[in-house]
């Protein structure tokens, strides 16, 4: 009997896990409430509460597509193939969500259904107070997050119009369906339906590389209602310094934003000690040769992104102006009509500080700048906890405050030491900053070329801290620094690993 | 029977676990990881009683070389997520401990030095569910929590040690979250298989020279059911309930076996990365199938105190008390132990250590007092 209690009570405890839809909201103001009551009205008024949009497809002669494509992609008959969106408003009573159905339909009627998505949770969201918020919403508005839906926890469907073997064979295999928001211009929203297709994935798990298993079946873009997405705005940011701040053209507000200071003693808690460090590498100084380092670098330097320039080193990238692809302004890669970097400036680039920050309940916390007795700006990437950098795997972090990632999970992971970025505390939220060196003043990183930052241990050890600063368009890395951490420190983090994470 | 407990419980585990996923480094980087540990120890003791009260020798002193192979499955890296559940990794432990028995002060000859291997494989697998993990081979009971600050190189005791006789057995281990709040581990092993180690090499004859001799222990239908229902290990304080039921190895008797069942409580005070402060209290009978006659109520409790210093330093203090009351007889004796540990990491690889033992209260024939001057070299990855 007692191992039956025991059994029962690992079946039935094993289904807990955690919803987005059963969190508590980041809406927590009356005026937010009302703002969601906007939110419906407007959905209201539309037929069968219903917002639908027509997605712009790249097709099949687009060589650019973001990832490997399925055999279905582009199919004759448009399986599959979606070409409209559809928001519909659900019947929840949830005074802090915007919780639609989202449907996503092919010229067959075909249907990929996602239930009560939150339109919240794609929704920018502003950390900072006061001037900052101009830098961080030219950061959040053009740079796009969002958020993924997984088969294996059913977070999705696919209704088909036939019985085709094929056709629900192909079905079976979505696994992963993106939504994401501002794909470099606000409410430009993008779907991505993945398959797992593992015809040759015995080879690849052979080779050196951890290409994986995705394809993608059906991509396209689509523009939200302005309304909708105003209203979403405003509602998840109260607290705007200027309520205009939404309405700025792009390069009006970045002279605004520019003239910033950025107040570093605002976004994290105050400095506690200088970690002792011994620089082991910088790539343009050692002239390291530069390879792709993650899937995405990847996949744009197969597609010849850089435009066929791939002999490169991060001394060789630093000395000539650098040509790569651009969007327009549908989306779509323009391989010949580049933008021209000159990423001179990184060449004095080559000091790596780091200092624990006074952060409650322990000292992992860590504010890294990167700097040079020469050099014209600073890269200050703070509030990142040492205990969850890993050596398999990279930590990326996007230029701005809480950036949410590219892709995370639409429920995500229950809250240890690492939190869901909507749900870290405010202490806690991590920032990366490109800065005048001398006066503190936000510098536009994407005119300077740089958008993202990788961190990652160079081994299980744990003691050599890897930093990459990753190009325009995350196509190549430009710069590389390897350091290693005091054995003391190490240690400290080895014993938060031990008392919160086993 | 236990081999359908064990089917029946992987059978009803399988479906029932999930995972997530991240992105990984393009080039696959190192999967394959060794990691070498020499312990060695030199031991003193002060007896009360005796009149040649100061020893200085190794009894009881495990000289330890442990080799820890680890590999991580790469098939789970380049997918990325898991589908259901996975083989995460594997590791295998070799221990080889010798309890040298040198006394310095009195004896002139090296009367016994057994040398013990032992082998621990453990097979890691991981679900699509967050925080869901499943363990099949030798590792650490669920017997409560029982965070260290420097795990790997603390050999200060356990209470499932101490009231088990064991802390380390075979079998099917899980951790998963109840809900938001509260964690269930639990483990379904062999009840003290590895009491024995695999390998045993002594000169116990001196006129044969050095003895190998296998120990292919024998089954004798022992097994071992730990629970623990708490806070999970990411909280500040961590409050849990657990227990342990089972027909395990006797600990007095190797040959023998022992009906037990332990309740106990715990609490884990965690003040920032630096200090660590537990609590635990177990409750509950043990009854050598043996000597019915020997059966007793046993209540213990350990107070354990954890503390580094910027990470180069760390000390670390225990105090066990263990009541035995006889169920027949009614006899009550109660034992304390409280072991010190303070720690110099002179490198991530290297440790000095000195160790105290006091035994103390009615239980023990030999009131005395221990120290043991230890050195610990790492050498190869570690997590």
């Amino acid at each position: 009997m007692r191992y039956l209690i025991l059994l029962c009570l690992i079946v039935c405890g094993s289904c807990y896990t955690n919803k987005w839809n059963e969190q508590k909201s980041t809406v927590k103001t009356n005026y937010q409430q009302k703002g969601v009551k906007n939110i419906k009205e407007l959905f209201y008024q539309q037929p069968q509460q219903s917002l639908k949009f027509p997605l712009l497809v790249p097709g099949k002669t687009y060589q650019y597509d973001i990832a490997e494509k399925s055999e279905l992609y582009d199919n004759e008959d448009k399986l599959l193939q979606f070409e409209t969106i559809t928001f519909q408003l659900t019947d929840s009573f949830d005074p802090n969500k915007v919780l639609v159905d989202v449907y996503l339909w092919d010229k067959n009627k075909n249907c990929l259904v996602i239930k009560s998505v939150d339109l919240l949770r794609i929704t920018p969201a502003l950390d900072t107070r006061g001037e900052m918020q101009y830098a961080e919403y030219l950061l959040e508005e053009f740079s796009r997050f969002g958020v993924k839906f997984r088969r294996e926890h059913n977070e999705f469907s696919v209704i088909l119009r036939s019985d085709d073997p094929t056709l629900k064979a192909y079905a079976d295999k979505i696994y992963r369906v993106d939504l994401t928001n501002n794909c470099l211009d606000p409410t430009k929203w993008e779907i991505q339906v993945v398959t797992e297709e593992y015809e040759d994935f015995s080879a690849r798990l052979k080779g050196d590389m951890n290409y994986n298993q995705n394809r993608l079946l059906s991509h396209g873009w689509f523009y939200v209602d302005k309304e909708l997405y105003s209203r979403l705005l405003t509602t998840k940011n109260p607290h705007l310094h200027d309520e205009h701040v939404f309405n700025y053209p792009y390069d009006s507000l970045s002279n605004i934003a520019e003239k910033t200071i950025i107040d570093f003693e605002q976004l994290r808690q105050p400095r506690q000690y200088k970690i002792m460090g011994v620089p082991l590498a910088i790539g343009h100084k050692k002239e390291m040769p530069l390879r792709p380092i993650d899937i995405e670098t990847g996949n744009k330097w197969r597609m010849g992104l850089l435009g066929g320039d791939t002999l490169l080193t991060y001394k060789s990238v630093l000395e000539k102006p650098m040509k790569l692809a651009q969007f327009h302004q549908e989306g779509f890669y323009d391989i010949d009509n580049p933008k021209v970097f000159n990423y001179e400036y990184l060449k004095h680039v080559d000091k790596m500080q780091m200092y624990s920050l006074d952060v409650k309940g322990t000292d992992c916390y860590v504010e890294i700048e990167l700097t040079g007795k020469h050099a014209p700006y600073k890269f200050v990437i703070g509030n990142i906890d040492f205990a969850l950098l890993e050596e398999q795997k990279m930590y990326g972090i996007n230029v701005g405050v809480n950036v949410y990632p590219k892709s995370q999970r639409y429920n995500p992971q229950q809250n240890t030491i690492a939190f869901a970025p909507d749900l870290v505390p405010e202490d806690r939220k991590p920032y990366f900053l490109m800065v005048d060196a001398k006066t503190n003043a936000w510098v536009n990183n994407q005119y300077k070329g740089v958008e993202k930052a990788f961190l990652s241990y160079s081994g299980l050890n744990k003691n050599t801290l890897e930093i990459y600063l990753l190009s325009y368009e995350r196509e190549l890395p430009l710069w590389y620094g390897k350091v290693r951490l005091s054995g003391g420190f190490r240690e400290l983090v080895r014993a938060r690993k031990n008392l919160y994470a086993k | 029977m236990l081999s359908k407990i064990l089917q029946l419980a992987f059978l009803l585990l399988i479906p029932s676990f999930v995972q997530a996923q991240k992105s990984i480094h393009l080039k696959k980087q190192q999967s394959n990881f060794l990691f070498a540990c020499l312990n060695t120890q030199v031991r003193g003791e002060y007896l009360f009683q005796d009149e040649q009260n100061f020893y200085l020798d190794n009894t009881n002193v495990r000289n330890l070389f442990m080799l820890r192979y680890e590999h991580k499955n790469r098939k789970i890296l380049q997918l990325g997520y898991v589908k259901k559940f996975a083989l995460k990794g594997w590791s295998l432990l070799l221990n080889t401990e010798s309890d040298a028995n040198i006394r310095l002060a009195k004896a002139t000859s090296m009367e016994v030095m057994p040398l013990n291997l032992r082998v621990n494989l453990l097979f890691n697998f991981t679900t699509k569910w967050d925080r869901t993990s499943i363990a099949i081979g030798s590792k650490n009971l669920a017997y409560g929590h029982h965070p260290k600050i420097d795990a790997f190189f603390n050999f200060t005791p356990t209470l499932a040690k101490l009231d088990l006789g064991f802390n380390r057995d075979i079998g099917i281990f899980t951790r998963f979250p109840l809900n938001e709040k509260l964690d269930f581990d639990g483990s379904l092993t062999l009840g003290g298989f590895l009491g024995k180690p695999f390998v045993r090499a002594a000169n116990d004859d001196t006129n044969k020279g050095v003895n190998v001799k296998f120990n292919p222990t024998s089954y004798k239908n022992t097994f071992l059911i730990t629970t623990r229902v708490g806070s999970p290990s990411h909280n500040r304080q961590e409050l849990g309930v657990f227990s342990a039921i089972g027909n395990i190895v006797d600990q007095q008797n190797q040959n023998e076996t022992a009906i037990t069942a332990k309740f106990g409580g715990e609490y884990i005070y965690k003040f920032s990365d630096h200090l660590l402060f537990l609590q635990k209290l177990s409750i509950g009978m043990y009854h050598p199938n043996s000597q019915p006659n020997a059966a007793q109520f046993r209540t213990q409790f350990m107070t354990s105190i954890d503390y580094t210093f910027r990470g180069w330093m760390v000390v670390a203090l225990n105090n066990a008390l263990l009541h035995k009351k006889g169920k027949i007889d009614g006899t009550s004796t109660t034992y304390g132990l409280l072991t010190t540990t303070a720690g110099l990491i002179l490198n991530p690889n290297l440790q000095a250590r000195i160790n105290l033992r006091r035994n103390y209260l009615d239980g023990y024939a030999n009131d005395k007092f221990e120290f043991f001057f230890q050195v610990i070299l790492g050498l190869g990855q570690r997590p």
